[in-house]
């Protein structure tokens, strides 16, 4: 059988970041990925970070920035709109070549990359690792098995891995979207914002979104929350949210997937294995995004268990100082936002107007250097004694 | 009703047409029936417990669940 350091589950960004940083501390990676093509079919709204955060994990390149995002603008259910311009602040991405850039640069680095390889699989821990099963799509799914130091669980939202290795359940109903996207010709880019438009005929319980990409395209979506027995899908949805503000539009394409939005994991690790990326609930719960968290996750996850494997120790509590790491760099932040997203998903549309105002008055404000919380929520509870109420309960 | 008495008695039936491999139904199956085997959607009889929670959840209503009316149950 053959031994590798470290197996890697998913050529994701948090895979394929993982696979790369600790292939350059010399060990044997193997990187598999179930599908035939790496980054195909795209599922994801392909807004990320600033050049200079991208820069950090991968050189820049023109094949997978689609352009820069320089602010955003937020519009209530009333017409409320907030506007933020912050030049740069965000980069377009075509996420297919980005993820291929990503694992590209994980093979340069000396890791080896197996797409087709779908494992089924990962055995008990024992001294020397645990052995990983897979079916190898590309040869007639010829059984393939692989004993491993390490398994890192990169597979994303949908993860076996983690539920193999005991780490996490399915997603409650409650914490995941039910989401899709158009790609649509006809919008012009202009001053390239992102738009977010939130209210509950528009997107029930989640938010609707137009990311400008390049030549006249965008990606527009929404992803709602799925309740009751017959609900109208989230195409539906869509549909009516497009035919109302770009009906001269052409579907280019349709993506569509789970939006996940759950809180920290009790524990991101377990003896000789990990989990990283939305894997472990690395997302961001309130608005969605994880590519970055996925990036940061596996930067974490590269530096600490490569020390673990060179101490030789891959137990559970040697690996914990992953996790306390990850915790200390984004999941504490998550987990306020993850209170956030309870309290917005039970908020009717005056009440999201009302917030809506709010952080436009405390955009004004902060523009004036000085946010006024005491006077929003002076006026919050004047205006919606009952979301106070919520809120103290829930954030507190 | 247990796991066990429901088990084989239901499936998911996958309109390829409209289904846009997007893998939503597979994150919340809670009984990891469905899984995308490459780019094709499949579904463990054996373990789908009919909850239709997939069926709901699909963003293009490309799952439909059938209930098998053959064997009576145990």
């Amino acid at each position: 059988m053959r031994t590798v350091d470290v197996f890697v589950i998913g050529a994701g960004p948090a895979g394929s970041y993982a696979a790369c940083a600790l292939a350059r501390q010399g060990y044997e990676v193997l990187l598999a990925e179930k599908r035939p093509q790496v980054g195909v079919p795209v599922r994801c709204g392909e807004a990320a970070g600033s050049f200079d955060e991208l820069r950090h994990f991968l050189p820049l390149a023109d094949e997978w920035i689609a352009g820069s995002i320089n602010g955003a603008r937020l519009f209530g259910p009333g017409g409320t709109v907030v506007a933020r311009r912050i030049p740069g602040v965000g980069t377009q991405l075509h996420r297919d070549k980005f993820d291929q850039a990503l694992a590209r640069q994980a093979v340069e680095a000396g890791a080896e990359l197996r797409t087709g390889l779908h494992v089924t699989a990962i055995g008990p821990f024992e001294a020397d690792g645990r052995i990983v099963s897979a079916l190898d799509r590309t040869r007639n799914d010829a059984p393939v098995t692989v004993r491993a130091r390490l398994v890192l669980g990169c597979d994303g939202v949908e993860s076996f891995a983690g539920q193999w290795l005991g780490l996490r359940k399915p997603w409650p109903i409650g914490d995941v979207h039910s989401a899709v996207q158009y790609v649509l010709d006809k919008i012009p880019a202009g001053e390239r914002f992102i738009d977010l438009y939130a209210g509950l005929d528009v997107a029930p319980g989640g938010y609707a979104w137009v990311f400008p990409k390049d030549c006249d395209t965008a990606n527009v979506g929404l992803g709602i929350h799925v309740k009751g027995k017959n609900p109208k899908s989230a195409r539906a949805w869509l549909d009516e949210f497009v035919a109302a503000r770009f009906p001269q539009s052409n579907i280019l394409a349709v993506v569509g997937g789970s939006v996940s939005g759950g809180h920290s994991l009790r524990s991101l690790v377990t003896d000789g294995a990990a989990l990283v990326g939305e894997a472990g609930h690395t997302n961001n719960p309130f608005s969605g995004g994880g590519i970055m968290n996925a990036l940061e996750s596996a930067e974490e996850a590269g530096d600490e268990l490569g020390q673990a494997l060179r101490e030789g120790n891959v137990t559970a509590a040697r690996l914990g100082a992953y996790q306390q790491r990850w915790h200390k760099r984004v999941g504490r932040t998550n987990d306020l936002f993850y209170k956030l997203r309870k309290l917005f998903f039970t908020m009717n549309d005056s009440e999201i107007d009302w917030a809506v105002e709010s952080l436009a008055k405390a955009c004004d404000n902060v523009e004036q250097s000085s946010v006024d919380y005491t006077g929003i929520f002076k006026l919050a509870f004047a205006m919606h004694p009952k979301l106070v109420v919520k809120a103290t309960r829930m954030l507190w | 009703m247990s796991t066990s008495t429901r088990a084989g008695r239901y499936h998911i039936e996958v309109d390829q047409k409209t289904c846009i491999d997007c893998a939503g139904c597979v994150s919340i199956c809670p009984t990891r029936a469905l899984d995308m085997i490459q780019l094709d959607l499949t579904c463990q009889d054996e373990a789908c417990i009919g909850c239709d929670l997939c069926t709901r959840f699909c963003p293009v209503r490309a799952l439909t669940l059938e209930e098998r009316s053959g064997p009576v149950r145990a």
